[in-house]
């Protein structure tokens, strides 16, 4: 089996992230937060631990400021929901995931937002020049993507962070394709929040995501997205807003957070520059070979690793259905990315694959060679 | 022996708590972590109980630190 959907969860995880997972299901996977014997603290100490893991990655001020969600959806959904609370003009870009449109799109029925979507297919220098015209003082918010799920393009966001800073307006960063492969600074990004998943770059397994926030952010005005038992202020019927307890109500799955904490030592081992680079490489390798077999490759970008192509005359959901009975995982369709796919006149289905450190040049190999069969392009 | 008087602080969250403990450590100040059941009308805390004797220096730690506490 190749596995190249790595864009959608990375697979395989590493050894120590397995591990580590069964050694707490054997060992302390307690309820954190809810007890004072032995296997709460235990459990709550691997919650620290992973918290504090991910400030140092992230450059977090502390580990309050790192709350845990299952996913960026979520963590997204707790940024936006959160903090947009009246009606304002919000600046998003065409690349995003829906993860971003549809939380934007209801706060656009139910509290009448308005929203910009700049063209983030442009040059960077462009995208600022739209960004410094578009931020006047009605916009409530920023939300974009670091990084597309469809083609390599990641945006300038200390520069788009920059300029928020500079008119007090709060941004929000969605690095589902970035944690993990890029060096991300809170504080250098000037963002207010940064969503991501714990299950693609950064190696966790499914299930797992975090809302991190910077340095000075008011919880105070942060509305948690679900209510419920926190361990904490137990008597008051108010949810609260002590960080992160208060915004993380329920039980949190301490064997997939345990399993994260292993999948950051990870990449904190192997390096977020050497991670990008070998993704690079097989990028580059895979988008020459498709090209000689005259793919169509969307978004034509210098920097990033995810490659979305078609084959002329070859529907591109059937290739990825015959490529998956040959044992190598890729993905068609929108990619939960329509507004993306409209700007990459993909035509609104395209093959998706996406590389991480497991991957090997064999891996495009097979990938090519499969492909130039189905195709009869030999 | 004599007993060393303990005290008790509060902090609110178990993620605040277990980073003050830490944070203490470092400075040299033995504490260990708590949880607070009743904590008045608000119910369940978590805090650090540490040696009497270094409240003082405790308070300075978590000052420094930013991180709120209050006493029982």
């Amino acid at each position: 089996m190749i596995y190249l959907d790595n864009a959608a969860t990375t697979f395989p995880k590493p050894k120590s992230v397995i591990t580590e997972m069964t050694r707490c299901m054997e060992e302390y996977a307690g309820n954190p937060g809810r007890g004072s014997h032995m296997i709460s603290q235990m459990a709550e100490e691997a919650v620290f631990k992973a918290r504090e893991t991910a400030s140092k990655l992230f450059n977090v001020k502390s580990a309050e400021n790192v709350i845990f969600t299952k996913n960026a959806t979520e963590a997204l959904c707790l940024a936006i929901f959160g903090t947009i609370d009246k009606k304002c003009r919000v600046i998003t870009t065409n690349l995003e995931h829906n993860s971003v449109m549809r939380p934007l799109h209801r706060l656009s029925r139910d509290i009448g937002i308005k929203i910009d979507i700049l063209d983030a297919t442009k040059s960077d220098d462009e995208l600022i020049f739209e960004f410094e015209g578009k931020l006047k003082s009605d916009v409530g918010a920023v939300i974009c993507t670091h990084a597309s799920n469809i083609c390599p393009r990641v945006l300038p966001i200390e520069k788009i962070g920059a300029i928020c800073k500079k008119r007090g307006v709060p941004l929000i960063i969605d690095a589902a394709q970035s944690a993990g492969s890029y060096n991300i600074d809170i504080e250098k990004c000037n963002a207010d929040i940064i969503c991501m998943p714990g299950h693609k770059g950064l190696f966790g397994p499914t299930g797992t995501g975090m809302a991190i926030f910077c340095r000075d952010f008011d919880f105070s005005r942060l509305r948690p997205l679900i209510c419920g038992g926190t361990g904490v202020d137990s008597a008051m019927l108010a949810q609260g807003h002590t960080a992160p307890e208060s915004f993380e109500a329920g039980t949190l799955s301490v064997p997939a957070i345990s399993g994260l904490y292993r999948g950051m030592e990870f990449v904190m081992q192997y390096g977020t520059v050497a991670i990008r680079e070998h993704e690079e490489k097989l990028y580059k390798l895979a988008k020459a070979r498709l090209c000689d077999m005259g793919a169509t490759i969307y978004g034509d970008f210098s920097s990033g690793a995810i490659l979305t192509f078609s084959i002329p005359g070859k529907n591109s959901s059937e290739l990825a259905a015959e490529l998956g009975e040959r044992g190598i995982c890729v993905r068609s369709g929108l990619h939960c990315a329509p507004t993306a796919h409209k700007a990459l006149c993909t035509g609104g289905d395209a093959v998706r694959i996406s590389f991480s450190p497991m991957n090997k040049p064999r891996h495009i190999d097979a990938l090519t060679e499969s492909i130039a069969d189905i195709c009869g392009k030999i | 022996m004599m007993k060393i008087s303990k005290s008790k602080i509060i902090i609110g969250g178990n993620t605040a708590a277990i980073r003050a403990q830490k944070l203490l450590r470092q400075s040299g100040i033995p504490s260990t972590t708590i949880r607070i059941i009743g904590n008045g009308e608000r119910g369940c805390a978590y805090g650090i109980e540490t040696d009497e004797e270094r409240v003082r220096d405790a308070i300075f730690v978590l000052r420094r630190s930013k991180i709120p506490y209050r006493f029982i």
